[in-house]
């Protein structure tokens, strides 16, 4: 879908984008298990990491490096930035919210794709939810965009201006990928489903403050509003599944991995 | 050449005639208050569903904030390699206004490509080319047949092993039309034949142009 996706429509913005993430999220994902593990993993997860990043990210014309490094990074993070065996972060969403802090000047996120068109946005998010709803993680999904709606309502009072504005950043593409298959990565989820209710909404609301920085020009968070959602989730994501793994490391079941028992639980 | 800034009108010369065609480009979109930046704010609608983005009745207001404001313009020097190289700081091109449109003529008849941008709400600057070295070839041309500003005319200079060619226009870039003298930039090189083809379909080789000199060429008759 990809391949024809460029073809007709340069999603992508060159093959080589998705040759050079592709083939660094597997060639690092097969040398780290092989060293560290003794064995060679099963690359579907990097291969789904790859997809990602080359959707996601947007660097300056004409370089590659933002996809060689970001690919390098969300795999190397998933062996590295561990706690009591299990990788803290969303591997997409550690390499580009590194990325954005501190190459902003080279790299941006995603923000038009198919035109941005409604037809295809509504595709896209009926096929979302379908997934979302069969991977058992619409819950999240759900929470995140009321949440959104919510906060943006609320920001809206706090700054004025046309209420569509607030509520816009959620009907783009970059949205799409991040509320359906990065903040419900089963990986990456507490093991309750309360707890990622909870955080999904903290998600939110850490997006939110975000976004009122950017409103108010407060130069010390200006790294952060080149992407809020990302961001906000990159610093609060950790910190949750820091806290759920400690809390569940004395059960004799230990910890519970949320949904990652569904059939077709895929992630970015 | 991709980090150029806002970038609104932009032009190819020859500016040091070495026979490479060089870029200059004006920059600077919105140079309102310096201490607040519209960015944050259009990035909110930026990538939004088209019909949001589309309708400017979504957009923040932008008040008196800048976006992508007091950027200098660029002027890339042409390698020859496929590389351009930004000299505007030491060219001197370093005005913050907010440029739209730019134009390269010989302003004072040196045989050397001055840059005029024209700029918003802001007086025009006039930038005086002080390059040397390098020889160099004008050509003004006047249609009989064809208009008589020779416009739609393909000029094609023969310098030693390469060739370049230039083509009379009536606009080039944004609201902006050059001197419709046509430069050449000759660097050390030979010049060889200058083949002119005229809008009338007349093709003409004239041989023999002295070089550092302003030629007026009429379009022959049938």
């Amino acid at each position: 879908m990809l391949v024809v996706g460029e073809a007709s429509y340069h999603i992508l913005g060159g093959y080589d984008r998705l040759a050079t993430a592709l083939g660094v999220c597997l060639v690092t994902e097969a040398l780290l298990s092989w060293w560290l593990r003794g064995k060679v993993a099963n690359l579907a997860s990097a291969y789904i990491t790859g997809i990602s990043l080359s959707l996601l990210i947007k660097p300056q014309a004409n370089i590659l490096w933002p996809f060689a490094l970001g690919a390098f990074l969300a795999i190397a993070s998933k062996y590295v930035l561990t706690y009591r065996g299990r990788h803290l972060w969303n591997p997409s969403n550690f390499a580009i919210a590194l990325l954005l802090l501190v190459a902003a000047d080279s790299v941006a996120v995603l923000s038009h794709q198919w035109g941005n068109d409604l037809r295809i946005n509504l595709i896209i998010w009926a096929f979302g939810l379908v997934i979302a709803s069969r991977a058992r993680v619409l819950h999240v999904t759900l929470t995140y965009v009321a949440c959104f709606i919510v906060f943006a309502v609320l920001r809206n009072l706090i700054v004025g201006g046309p209420l569509l504005a607030e509520l816009a950043p959620v009907t783009g593409p970059m949205y799409q990928l991040f509320v359906f298959f990065m903040v419900t990565d089963p990986r990456t989820t507490v093991s309750t489903k309360r707890g990622r209710i909870i955080v999904v909404a903290i998600v939110a609301l850490v997006e939110s403050l975000v976004r009122l920085a950017g409103d108010f020009q407060i130069p010390l968070l200006r790294p952060f509003y080149v992407s809020p959602p990302l961001l906000a989730l990159a610093f609060v994501g950790p910190v949750a599944m820091w806290l759920d793994l400690r809390r569940t490391a004395g059960r004799p079941d230990g910890r519970t991995a949320g949904p990652a028992t569904a059939p077709v639980a895929v992630s970015v | 050449m991709a980090d150029a800034g806002w970038a609104w009108g932009a032009q190819f010369g020859d500016l040091n005639n070495d026979g490479l065609l060089d870029l200059v480009i004006a920059n600077g979109f919105i140079s309102g208050d310096s201490t607040k930046s519209y960015w944050y704010a259009m990035s909110k609608i930026a990538g939004a569903q088209g019909n949001i983005f589309e309708d400017a009745k979504n957009w923040p207001a932008i008040g008196r904030a800048s976006l992508s404001g007091y950027e200098r313009s660029r002027v890339l020097l042409n390698k020859g390699n496929g590389e351009f190289v930004d000299v505007a700081e030491s060219a001197g091109v370093t005005d913050r206004m907010d440029g739209r449109s730019v134009v390269m003529v010989d302003l004072f008849n040196r045989g050397m490509l001055d840059v005029v941008i024209a700029n918003e709400k802001n007086r025009p600057v006039v930038y005086k080319n002080v390059a040397t070295g390098g020889h160099w070839l004008e050509l003004t041309l006047v249609g009989t047949r064809s208009n008589r500003s020779a416009i739609g005319t393909e000029v094609t200079v023969e310098l030693g092993t390469t060739r370049q060619r230039q083509v009379v226009d009536g606009g080039s870039g944004f609201c902006s039309q050059n001197d419709r003298r046509l430069h050449f930039g000759l660097g050390n090189n030979l010049l060889g034949a200058v083949t002119i083809r005229w809008p009338s379909g007349t093709q003409q080789v004239v041989n023999g142009l002295t070089i550092d000199q302003l030629h007026v060429i009429t379009e022959p008759a049938r």
